[in-house]
This record gives structure tokens, sequence and C-alpha cells, in this order.
């Protein structure tokens, strides 16, 4: 792959989220377009691209608009996108379900630590708001995954 | 060395997850409010304000003709209000002057458009299309007509962010009317927030209003903050808890005012 090709995208999936995310916003909850990139770049690219990319956009991320936990973008795109760099050309995984069921886990987890680190003062007082809103953070953003799916499967069979 | 060098390069994802891991985590714990750290967010909120501003054109363009009519309707409204006030405020001086009451210093509002909510799952944080030039520093509360929403976290030359109400870290010192009674108010979700710190015996009823205390630096007293929902008085414990609504719907906002900074020295 063009190595240039990635860098073009990852500005045009920014500038999605900076353009896009208000306007889509659903009582809060916004897609993670960025996430999106990143699973894409760590399976195809495999884990070295993925944190590259997802240290360097969660640095953006965060210099855009953060109040609190400064710091916290960077790292969980550049964990989530090692872990789904395990997926690189599917070398531990025999069977389709697996391969998805994984990378689904590693976006559920992602969102699970942004939720609960962000709002950890409060989550345990008020914990079926900040669940929903986690979960809804997760399928909302599972949702446009979704729809790449259909026109750019994860799983392709080398 | 040379086994060294071919072990770093074989094992480059796993040392450069590291380091993006280590520096991650050094951001994460040092001190946020750090001079150079500030310097840099601010001049790159500056730089992307240039960005935002056409997209919050467009957004602001959708939303023209519902604005007008709503506009419209509150002008008839206010125009009448404003007939009825001018009677009052007459009246008002007359007994001012008759009790020596001396008036407080009005606020200097300047207003601002929001022009970005971060671009994060969840709202946090805004950026307002106003800065260091047009007078804004760093804590300087910002207002809806609703009441409080935040307060300046960083002040760059053309634009800032504001730490909203509803960020985790957000404490501000509350006054509940007509009791008196203070206490510490922050975020719960949903719109809602949690005052602590309550005294047991104040007397606090459900629709009470809750304005700032005026005990900070940051936030002149009596600035409206949102209503009392409910109370929660637990067995045990030295104070209450209450519970207050905000008005204003944090995730829709698109006109703020920056309270700037010589009211402080009406405190």
């Amino acid at each position: 792959m063009n190595q240039n090709k990635p860098i073009a995208v990852g500005f045009i999936v920014l500038l999605l989220q900076i353009i896009l995310s208000d306007f889509l916003s659903l009582d809060g909850v916004r897609p993670d377009f960025i996430l999106i990139f990143l699973i894409y770049v760590s399976i195809r690219l495999g884990t070295f691209e993925g944190v590259l990319y997802g240290f360097s956009l969660g640095i953006i991320a965060d210099l855009l608009g953060v109040s609190s936990y400064f710091g916290l973008s960077p790292l969980t795109y550049t964990i989530t996108a090692y872990i789904l760099g395990m997926l690189y050309q599917h070398r531990h995984f025999s069977s389709q379900f697996q391969f998805h069921a994984t990378w689904l886990s590693v976006i559920f987890f992602h969102f699970l630590c942004n939720t609960f680190i962000r709002y950890q003062e409060t989550v345990f007082e008020y914990p079926f708001y900040y669940i929903s809103l986690w979960l809804l953070t997760t399928f909302y953003t599972l949702g446009f995954v979704g729809i790449l799916q259909i026109l750019n499967p994860l799983y392709q069979n080398n | 060395m040379r086994k060294l060098l071919s072990l770093f390069v074989e094992k480059k994802h796993h040392f450069l997850f590291i380091i993006c891991t280590l520096i991650s985590f050094i951001l994460l714990f040092s001190d946020a409010s750090s001079k150079n750290i500030n310097l840099f967010r601010s001049r790159v909120i500056d730089i992307f304000s240039t960005i935002y501003k056409p997209v919050t054109w467009i957004k602001y363009s959708y939303t023209l003709d519902a604005e007008n009519a709503l506009l419209r309707e509150q002008v008839i409204r206010l125009s009448l209000q404003v007939s009825s006030m001018q009677f009052l405020e007459h009246e008002n001086q007359r007994l001012e002057e008759l009790l020596s009451f001396q008036r407080e210093n009005q606020l200097t509002l300047l207003p601002s458009k929001v022009i970005n909510k971060g671009i994060l799952s969840n709202v946090n944080s805004l950026t307002i299309d106003v800065g260091k030039k047009s007078g804004v520093q760093t804590n300087d509360p910002v207002l809806t007509p609703k009441g409080v929403i935040g307060k300046v976290l960083l002040a760059g030359e053309s634009s800032s962010i504001v730490q909203l109400i509803s960020d985790i870290n957000y404490r501000i010192s509350v006054r509940f009317i007509p009791s008196g009674s203070t206490g510490i108010l922050r975020w719960y979700g949903n719109n809602k927030c949690k005052v602590m710190e309550v005294q047991k015996n104040a007397i606090i009823n459900v629709g009470d209003g809750v304005v700032t205390s005026g005990f900070s630096n940051i936030y002149p007293k009596n600035l409206l903050i949102g209503s009392v929902t409910g109370i929660v008085d637990q067995m045990g414990s030295f104070d209450k808890i209450v519970m207050v609504q905000i008005q204003e719907d944090v995730e829709s906002l698109l006109d703020v005012f920056v309270v700037l900074e010589d009211i402080h020295e009406s405190k």
C-alpha cells in the first residue's frame, strides 16, 4: 500500500470528525470516526502503523478540546490499536466468528475505559446512565463500522 | 550491538507501543496547568478555529430560520415586559435612594459563539470564538441566560477552551435561595448536579433556586445555576446531598457569554 495513503485518509478522517461529529450528535452521543479508522489501519497494516496513528490522532483529539484527563485519548487509542494489530492478516484466527468477536470486544473495551475513566467519580453513583452512555456510544460507532463492512469487509480471505 | 539493533527493528511495534503508552501516562499524570502545555494547546486551538469557522457558519445558517422565529416571539414578549419593568425600575431607583442602597457593579459580558465541542465521543468542553484579544482570561466564568455553564480553561489569541459544568473535575461553590445555605456542586449526569457538604439542618425544598455563593475568586455571587429537584438526607452523615437540575442543555449550546475579568473586582 502506498505509504502516504493512510496519512491522507487519516487527515480526512480527522476533518470528518471535526466537521461531522457535532451534526451527528444524538443526545450528546457522537460516533468516533478516528476509532473506525484505527480498526482498519491496525487490522490491515499491523500494530506499528496502528499504534503510530492511534497515538498521533489521540494527541490531536485531546489538543482540540478536552478539559480533564489530557492524555487519555492517545493512551486508549494506542492500546486499542496495539490489540487490534494482533488481528493483522488474521494470523491467530481460524474462524471468521472468532475474528469479528475479537475486534468487537476490543471496541466495547475501548469505550468502557473511556467512559469509566472520564466519569470515574460519579459512575458508581449513577451506573445506569453511564452504562447507557457507554453502550450508546459504542453501538453508534459500530453502526458506521457496519456500513463500512458492507463496502469494505474487515475479514478478507487471503 | 548489531543484535540489539536487529531486535529493535524486529520488535519495533512493541517498542513504539511502550514509548507511546509512557508518553500518554506522562501527559495524563503531569500537571494539566503546565505553562508549556497550555501555551502549545492555545496555539493549536487558534489554528484549528480557522477550520471550525466555516463549519460554524453552516451550522448557524441551518438554524437561522427557527432562531429568527423564536427571537421575534421573544422580542414581542420582552417589549411587553420592558414597559412594565420601566415602571418598576423607576420605583426601585426611588426606593434605593431612600435606603442609600449601594448598587452592585454590573457584569461585563462578552458574547461568543461556540465553534466546536471537541471531537471526542462525549462532550465536556467547548471552543469559543473569543480569546485574549477580546480580553478573555483563564478562569473567566461562562454563562448563558439560563445560568452558569462553565469557565475558561485555556485562552488562546482568538479562541478559548471552556471547561463545561459537565466535566468530572468541575466544582463550584453554590448558595440555595431563599435559605442561604451553601455547598459544593459537581456534575452527576443527564443535566443533573449534586451539591455536597450542605448542612444537615439547612431548610431546602424542591424548587428552590441555586446561585453562585461568591466565595470563590472565579465566580461573582448570585449567578443562576439551576433549581433543586431532590434532597438526600443520609442517616449517620453530618451533611445532606441536594440534587440540582441545570436549566441549560450543555449538549446543544450555540451562544455563550464570558464574564470578563473586571467582575472579580466587584466581588
